[in-house]
């Protein structure tokens, strides 16, 4: 029995061909058979798991309403705060934290019977693009080992893409949802800034970290999405929004799919054309192909990096070793057990951006870049509510390249140029979907990015579906774990 | 040389808010250490503020009060430092777009003090130093505060001070802190610099922080005025710098080295989405003030006749005031009432606490009743003050503890009797007066109230014993 | 670019320690981030309002919740004392 999706999994644990409890330890026996060589997850989460699962096999037991998700087996990114179980955001400096409250869209989660498998490995503190920032060592693409699964939310994708859970959350600050995802031949979606609560995910730069799936299917986004999609009475920014999965038509006539030359300049050729060959088939579906324009992508990713690491500079300085995480014990004040506690605590990119991030804070610097990066921000909203007033989404490659070898040798900005497509969806706070569209000449999974005006989740996520729909899902990958019941 | 000060004051007040600024856990003083806190205000990884709705009512408030613009938009940001009792490592305050801007408060000298700002921010927990320790507790971390800015606008050690009562008075007044400096909820960062008299430029300040009493403010400004007028006449340089004064000894010295200069790196607090009031919302909160301190002073001189004096004692407390007001209104005399209570009830309450909590034993109508039957004339006032007495002991209304006797008095002929046995037992006092020494009058008086056990009215037996004595 | 002592003053506001680092390289690096952001600072844009999002946000009300168990709040401490998080002014020193 392959059970692929939500949809699949859900149908044969409501037919009692297998029950929650089975499902749970055959995932759990095949993330321990697997992690070794993956490194998808931090912590396995057994405990969690089977109670969960042994609770779901009751409610199905008792009949009534529920939700697809009851006894789902899932992985949740490691920056987002489960209580008594170790949340390390991979590194050295939460390395045994273990919260003591739960984030919020684990609460909802665990209500609709979701069924916790491990916590997934990522980039330190969410700072990277390829996982190797890990403490734990990246995450490994199950496509081929040799190269990695993307990040930040790298574990997450690796998890899903080798059927180790069924569906994963990760989080998305300048990309690290899509861009796993892309490299991993699966759906992620980052939803508008504000639809999913904030509360508990362990913050990176808070103006542009936002909750969502990653998951084999548009349809599987949807209904993850419609599950976390609230506003909470303890995140001032959250907004909440009606759920998305009834959109999901298929249809595409008179769809306005916007194209902007930027995004396509410098592609490689096997990217490029599987973008445009993905807009070709959505114009035949009876979509409208328009050209825009969107002159301030070159300053996107310098903007993004200042206003990001600005926050994380701030979010950052309350590891001081006092009240939880790492603390040295070499010191001869105050002042250097909190410095060599950073120092010891923090891998060499975190350190860099805290850097960096103070640097464009400090007096004398603050005009010339954080305050301009912020002009720049506001410039780059109007621009997108220019364009949004002309199609109804854009389409464009969602990483300039397929998953990295690992042990790269790029250079720290040359890693963050492989963001430029994915950050100006965070800069103005809009949604945006990830979707495989195609392989690369080495067979790496290629994909393309829909981006849309803010909580138009429905309108990308049914176009991601539609064209599911019209290549034969041919695309997504289908790596699920086998089960004998 | 005599120089001119030039003081500016920042305030820092705590709001009474029955919960923190950010999260639900309880303001109130004590408690034991880290008992009142939650992952919010102990910057637990992944925690969110959540803005409190009262803290913000209670700084416009206090803005309104203070005649301040109130702004409909304002921005929370934070101000980074590392310091133990912050636990984020940013205190969540406001920089650039602070709530309330102007405003000011006129002394009692007629200068007018501006402010220049008020603003919302967080407070910081408490820290305990032993010997080779730092042991924090947060309880205090996140109660909402509001820190008023004034303009370099004082010339005196005593113009702060009164600022600083007159600001006391009102936050108490409308009922946005309790502002006890010994505990911390109100305390105060001073700017003193010294420039010659005319000249315009301001000299180079030094900045004494968290004082936290009306006397430590006050010595504080006037130690630095000696400090930097020394430095000055010795033709040293005053350099700028942030000082801490010991009020044991009395000076104040110098906290921080230049090497580690502030940067407090505001940004826009991201956490917290702009502070919204409508027009509606700041009228409805103006509409809301009680009588201020300033008018109630007002209306006590002018349309009720208590003196200026009496007047700003009874308005310094909410408590005090009030029950003045009632007495008042029984007895059918508030100037009389108002020296009654500031002589014989407010005298004997010393200290500040007393005062911001006073509820007297006797009943405000009963002590009315008291005053209006001394008032006509029924009673004598010494008979009042020894029946305010038993009813400040036991409670009761005034014909509990008056004898038929008591309500007699003491008159005509009986008075003039009693006037001249006082005389003749007492001839040398009576020799004095008619001497020219107007004040053995004085011991005659009292001769004839201990001949009458009190009952006498004093004034009317002066004015028969001058009498008796002018005629003779 | 960056110099080293520009370095230090940004380590010093960050409460990061240089102690063992490559100063050479970390300046490289850094310097090199700060190069490329610097094309924002030479962004030639408009002043733009950023426009809000026309929703009105409630705040909280001013309503007592719970507190957490102090033993939660102090438990990932490592060190704590009679209720208080603990910071040592000194502690083993490198010899």
């Amino acid at each position: 029995m392959n059970l692929n999706g939500i949809r699949e999994t859900s149908g044969a644990l409501r037919s009692g061909k297998i029950s929650c409890v089975e499902l749970a330890r055959a995932y759990l026996d095949a993330a321990e058979r697997r992690n070794a060589e993956l490194r998808a997850f931090v912590s396995l989460t057994e405990e969690t798991a089977l109670a969960q699962a042994a609770a779901a096999d009751e409610r199905l037991r008792g009949g009534g309403e529920s939700s697809e998700l009851l006894g789902v087996p899932f992985v949740l990114k490691d920056n987002i705060s489960t209580a008594g179980l170790r949340t390390t955001c991979a590194s050295r400096m939460l390395e045994n934290y273990v919260p003591i409250y739960d984030a919020a869209v684990w609460e909802l989660l665990r209500a609709e019977g979701a069924v916790l498998i491990g916590k997934g490995n990522m980039d330190e503190f969410a700072m990277g693009s390829t996982n190797e920032t890990s403490y734990f060592g990246g995450a490994r693409n199950p496509r081929d080992t040799s190269r990695v699964a993307g990040g930040s939310s790298g574990g997450v994708a690796a998890a899903v893409a080798a059927g180790l859970a069924v569906y994963g959350i990760g989080s998305d600050t300048g990309g690290s949802i899509r861009q796993p995802a892309s490299f991993c031949g699966l759906v992620g979606l980052k939803p508008t800034y504000g639809a999913v609560s904030r509360r508990g995910l362990i913050a990176y730069a808070s103006s542009l970290d936002q909750i969502g799936p990653i998951t084999r299917s548009a349809r599987d986004a949807a209904a993850v999405f419609d599950a976390i999609c609230r506003r909470d009475g303890l995140d001032m920014t959250s907004r909440g929004r009606e759920g998305v999965s009834g959109s999901l038509t298929g249809g595409v006539k008179g769809l306005r799919i916007g194209i902007a030359r930027e995004f396509f300049e410098n592609l490689p050729p096997d990217i490029d054309g599987a973008v445009k060959k993905a807009a070709g088939l959505f114009e035949d579906a009876g979509a409208e192909l328009v050209e825009v324009s969107f002159p301030l992508l070159k300053y996107s990713l310098p903007a993004y990096y200042i206003l990001a690491c600005a926050e994380a500079s701030s979010n950052l300085g309350r590891y001081d070793g006092l009240r939880y995480g790492y603390r040295t014990e070499e010191y001869s004040d105050l002042d250097e057990f909190i410095r060599r506690t950073r120092s010891e605590g923090f891998g060499a990119e975190v350190r860099r951006r805290i850097l960096l991030g103070t640097y464009v804070l400090s007096a004398g610097y603050y005009d010339a870049y954080y305050n301009k990066a912020q002009k720049l921000r506001a410039a780059i909203k109007n621009e997108f509510a220019e364009i949004f007033t002309r199609c109804d989404c854009l389409l464009t490659p969602t990483v300039p390249v397929t998953a990295l070898p690992s042990g790269g040798a790029l250079s720290p900005v040359e890693t963050y140029q492989t963001d430029i497509c994915t950050v100006p969806v965070n800069i103005v706070g809009a949604p945006a979907v990830s979707a495989p569209c195609g392989f690369d000449t080495d067979g790496l999974p290629i994909g393309m990015q829909l981006i849309g005006d803010a909580f138009r989740e429905d309108i990308l996520l049914n176009a991601a579906f539609a064209f599911e729909e019209m290549t034969e899902r041919k695309y997504l990958t289908d790596a699920a774990l086998e089960v004998i019941a | 040389m005599k120089w001119e000060s030039v003081i500016g004051l920042e305030t820092h007040v705590e709001l009474s808010t029955r919960t923190k600024i950010f999260c639900g856990c309880s303001t109130e003083f004590g408690g034991e250490p880290n008992s009142r806190c939650c992952p919010v205000c102990t910057g637990q990884p992944g925690s969110l503020p959540f803005l409190n709705r009262t803290a913000v009512e209670y700084a416009a408030l206090a803005g309104l009060a203070l005649g301040c613009e109130i702004h409909p938009r304002s921005i929370m940001a934070r101000k980074h430092y590392v310091y133990p009792d912050l636990p984020k490592a940013y205190q969540t305050s406001q920089f650039d777009k602070p709530l309330c801007t102007g405003g000011g408060v006129t002394l009692s000298n007629g200068r007018r003090i501006n402010l220049t700002r008020i603003h919302i921010e967080e407070d910081a927990g408490k820290l305990v130093h032993t010997g080779s320790e730092v042991m924090i507790d947060y309880n205090r971390g996140g109660v909402p505060l509001i820190e008023i800015v004034t303009e370099p606008d004082f010339r005196s050690a005593g113009e702060a001070v009164e600022y600083m009562e007159r600001l006391q008075t009102t936050l108490r007044a409308i009922g946005v802190s309790d502002c006890r400096m010994q505990e911390g909820s109100m305390r105060c960062d001073v700017n003193v610099s010294l420039r010659a008299p005319g000249d315009a430029a301001l000299g180079v300040r030094s900045e004494v922080k968290n004082l936290n009493s009306f006397t430590s403010v006050a010595a504080a400004i006037e130690y630095e005025y000696g400090r930097q007028a020394e430095l000055l006449e010795a033709g040293a340089p005053v350099v700028q710098d942030t000082r801490a004064y010991d009020a044991d000894s009395g000076v104040t010295v110098s906290m921080r080295d230049k090497e580690n200069a502030d940067d407090y790196r505001y940004f826009p607090e991201p956490d917290i989405v702009p502070v919204e009031l409508t027009r509606g919302d700041i009228d409805r909160l103006r509409g809301s003030l009680p009588e201020l301190p300033e008018s109630k002073l007002r209306r006590y001189t002018e349309a009720l006749g208590v003196t200026e004096a009496d007047a700003r004692l009874l308005t310094k407390y909410r408590p005090v005031a009030e029950y003045f007001e009632r007495v008042a209104e029984s007895s059918g005399n508030a100037r009389m009432a108002a020296s009654f209570i500031v002589t014989q009830m407010f005298a004997h309450i010393s200290t500040e606490a007393e005062r911001e909590t006073w509820s007297p034993r006797a009943d405000a109508e009963a002590l009315g009743e008291l005053l209006g039957l001394a008032q006509s004339g029924k009673i004598s006032h010494n008979i009042a003050k020894r029946v305010y007495a038993q009813m400040a002991e036991s409670g009761g209304r005034a014909q509990d503890y008056l004898s038929a006797a008591d309500m007699e008095g003491v008159g005509g002929e009986e008075l003039g009797r009693l006037c001249r046995q006082a005389i003749e037992e007492n001839p040398k006092p009576a020799a004095d007066f008619l001497a020219g020494r107007e004040k053995a009058l004085q011991s005659l008086v009292g001769a004839v109230m201990r001949l009458t056990r009190g009952r006498a009215d004093a004034k009317a037996a002066e004015a028969e014993l001058r009498r008796i004595l002018s005629d003779a | 670019m960056i110099t080293y002592d520009e370095l230090r003053k940004i380590a010093a506001l960050a409460k990061l320690s240089l102690d063992g680092e490559d100063m050479a390289a970390l300046a490289a690096d850094v310097g090199e981030i700060i190069e490329f952001a610097e094309a924002v600072a030479g962004a030639d844009i408009p002043d733009a309002e950023s426009v809000g999002t026309g929703e009105t946000y409630p705040l909280r009300e001013d309503v007592p919740g719970l507190s957490a168990p102090r033993d939660d709040i102090l438990r990932n401490a490592a060190q704590s004392s009679g209720g208080y998080f603990v910071a040592g002014k000194t502690g083993r020193r490198l010899t």
